[in-house]
């Protein structure tokens, strides 16, 4: 473990195309096996299918690597209102 | 305008702690008399300044005397000390080196006294601010900002009461302190009174206070202020009765809408048939302007469908007012689209993607057909893009607001499919010493219009909105003036809503929600825009018009809702305030000729694509080219 894998944070999980919807199941198995990591929620329709997950952020971005070329995997960052 | 009065305070002479009093604003713009002003004991914390004889070769230097006399005979300027130097060298006067030194003057005076002595003083005189000595380690601190420091020394307790009209005191208010580091903050009791712990030096560090009241009252700005350490130092604050006489018993219709011509067109038209969704903070309904707004559903709270109705961000009630607000129990203000069917989305506290996903879902499952988004993130979210998308093709328009960053527009308002709004402003509609008046820029105004310094600019900017000083509803059932994108977004979602509801070109297209109905409201909001300021990245197409879209004035008052039949044309439109011919030639290209093109998305955003709004033809639908071709024979075209 490197320092700051216990920086947890928000994460959305969905397949690329409908073609890919198969891979957010392999996503999530895989998930299973990182330390700290949660499903939040699981959303979306049947044929577009989305979650969010909490994780390290290194464990996310080993993660990316192995499933982003089928999955979008971004942060679920924080939204603003904009009035200041 | 009204008046501030300045009389000594009732308490004063007892033995009770000192009461420093700061006057409201004396210059808010004022329909009615001014309501009682607290006695005043202080106002504006004076400057200190040192003046002396400057030695210049082969100049008569100025005697102290002449100096002290000058400034003795000056009303507000007092003389605190004088003081004798030596050892000036070979500059003191006589040039000698161990001649006479320059005799100093310290005296106080306000800010705007000391900056016209030092531009009057002539080149034999010194003027110079006699300024507050600081740690060494404090010199790098900018003044007034938000920098990240560790400040030395013990906290200062700063005691504050606000007060309003009659000096009643206000609960809830918030009270920033600004001294050198991260600001103190605190919320008035029941009495109107908070104490707040500043810390890193004297009192004198103090470089604002800021008030700002829960309901009902402009805020207040107020830097260098003369703050007692040991007592309660009050503020008032000016009501909104001061400047709208008998409101909310009266009614007001917004300074930006009145430039939009909300207040001219037929009051009938209040968005019937339309759906319109505010994806924001919720909507307490509660508020006798905001009853009828009933459908909605709480995202962060599990989809909940009651809980959206509590707003405890304020933000959602804000914006709803804008776009809705009715005035059936009270005048109060006046909403674009009081009749329209409105759906509070609530996302806020705590909104992140998925919750805007999950609100966009619902848009398309809610059959909306116009959508509010102030909100923003600095991050972007392809996700987030993907749906917006979605929504456009479903003919849901995403009317978003560009940021308050002062920098590039922000995510989602850079995406292609949606409209995204910037914010303006207006010189004379709100108090000098309110901050909205912090948020002019001197360089980005052009006559009584400016560009708001917060909002966000850049090639996605579509169009402007009134974005400062802008009263709504807020819960409980009063109002606020606030200032932001998010303020100016909800003007330009109201009046697309009006639009989608009254528009010849659009009415009917509300049985077909479509992607090609999207395009055209965009393309019909820019092209009936009004350039005040000349530079597109911060207004876009300018503001947009209602009478310049042809939406009907009061003197054709015949009701057109989305639900209604077509009129015969030419029998209930208003000639002189439909679209004339160079702004249809604008918005639609050729109607019979060519392929409309659609203006405000022809550049490319980031670099990107623009696969919807951009170069894309607007593709009229047969039923849209008939009407065109019905207004045309009919000489309205």
């Amino acid at each position: 473990m490197t320092n700051g894998s216990d920086n947890v944070d928000q994460f959305l999980i969905a397949p690329a195309s409908s073609a890919a919807v198969g891979d957010l199941a392999d996503f999530e198995q895989a998930l299973q096996a990182v330390p700290g990591a949660a499903v939040l929620t699981r959303a979306g329709r049947p044929d577009q299918p989305r979650l969010v997950v909490a994780m390290p952020t290194d464990a996310f971005e080993q993660l990316r690597a192995r499933f982003g070329a089928t999955l979008i995997m971004e942060r679920n960052a924080p939204l603003t209102p904009l009035s200041p | 305008m009204a008046e501030s009065k300045k009389d000594n305070p009732p308490s004063a002479g007892r033995q009770s702690a000192p009461r420093a009093t700061i006057n409201a604003a004396a210059d808010a713009p004022s329909n009615g008399p001014s309501s009682p002003t607290v006695p005043a004991a202080v106002a504006a914390r004076r400057e200190r300044y040192m003046v002396a004889a400057r030695p210049l070769p082969g100049v008569q230097p100025m005697a102290a005397d002449v100096i002290v006399s000058t400034l003795t005979n000056m009303p507000d300027v007092t003389i605190v000390r004088r003081v004798q130097p030596r050892g000036f060298g070979a500059l003191s006067v006589g040039g000698t080196g161990g001649g006479i030194t320059p005799e100093i003057v310290v005296a106080e005076m306000d800010a705007a006294r000391g900056a016209a002595l030092r531009a009057s003083a002539p080149a034999n005189v010194v003027v110079e601010r006699d300024a507050l000595l600081r740690h060494a380690d404090d010199l790098a601190i900018a003044s007034f900002d938000n920098t990240m420091t560790m400040l030395p020394g013990v906290g200062i307790d700063i005691r504050l009461r606000v007060v309003g009209a009659g000096a009643r005191p206000l609960p809830k208010a918030t009270v920033y302190v600004y001294g050198l580091g991260f600001p103190a903050q605190g919320q008035t009791d029941d009495k109107g009174e908070v104490t707040v712990t500043l810390f890193g030096g004297p009192i004198e560090t103090v470089q604002a206070v800021y008030v700002k009241p829960a309901a009902d009252h402009w805020d207040r700005m107020m830097p260098q202020p003369a703050l007692q350490p040991n007592g309660v130092n009050t503020v008032q604050v000016r009501p909104f009765t001061d400047t709208f006489q008998g409101f909310p018993g009266s009614g007001i219709v917004g300074w930006g809408q009145r430039l939009m011509k909300l207040d001219q067109i037929d009051p009938s038209l209040g968005g019937q048939g339309v759906r319109i969704g505010i994806v924001d903070s919720g909507c307490d309904n509660t508020h006798p302007q905001l009853r009828h707004v009933t459908r909605g559903v709480d995202l962060t709270n599990g989809g909940n469908t009651a809980s959206w109705a509590t707003d405890t961000v304020m933000h959602g009630t804000h914006c709803a007012g804008i776009i809705t607000a009715a005035s059936n129990q009270v005048p109060g203000i006046r909403g674009f689209a009081p009749l329209a069917e409105v759906h509070a989305l609530k996302v806020f506290p705590g909104g992140r993607f998925s919750d805007l996903i999950d609100a966009l879902d619902q848009c398309i499952e809610r059959n909306l057909d116009i959508v509010n988004l102030s909100l923003g993130s600095s991050d972007t979210s392809e996700l987030v893009s993907r749906k917006l998308v979605e929504l456009r093709q479903h003919g849901v328009a995403c009317i978003v607001a560009a940021g308050n960053s002062s920098g590039p527009v922000q995510f989602p308002g850079t995406e292609p499919s949606v409209l995204t709004v910037a914010a303006i402003g207006k010189l004379g509609e709100f108090p000098s010493d309110s901050y909205h008046a912090q948020t002019v820029q001197p360089n980005l105004t052009v006559g009584n219009m400016f560009s708001a310094k917060f909002s966000c600019f850049g090639p996605q900017v579509a169009v402007a909105g009134p974005g400062v000083a802008i009263v709504s509803t807020v819960p409980g059932g009063g109002y606020a003036s606030w200032d932001g994108t998010s303020m100016a977004t909800p003007h330009v979602t109201g009046m697309g809503a009006l639009l989608l509801a009254h528009h010849p070109l659009l009415r009917d297209g509300a049985r077909a929600r479509n992607e090609q109905r999207v395009a055209q409201l965009f393309a019909l909001l820019a092209s009936v825009g009004t350039r005040y300021l000349g530079d597109p990245t911060r207004e876009g197409a300018g503001l947009p018009d209602l009478q310049r879209a042809g939406i009907p004035s009061q003197q054709a008052a015949t009701v057109q809702t989305a639900s209604a039949p077509p009129p015969a044309i030419g029998g209930v439109l208003n000639p002189a305030s439909m679209l004339g011919p160079a702004s249809v030639q604008q918005l639609f290209g050729n109607p019979l000729f060519g392929i409309p093109m659609n203006p405000p998305f022809a550049p490319a955003r980031n670099g990107t694509p623009a696969p919807i709004g951009g170069m894309m033809p607007l593709g009229l639908d047969p039923v849209m080219l008939q009407r065109l071709a019905q207004l045309r024979a009919a000489g309205l075209l």
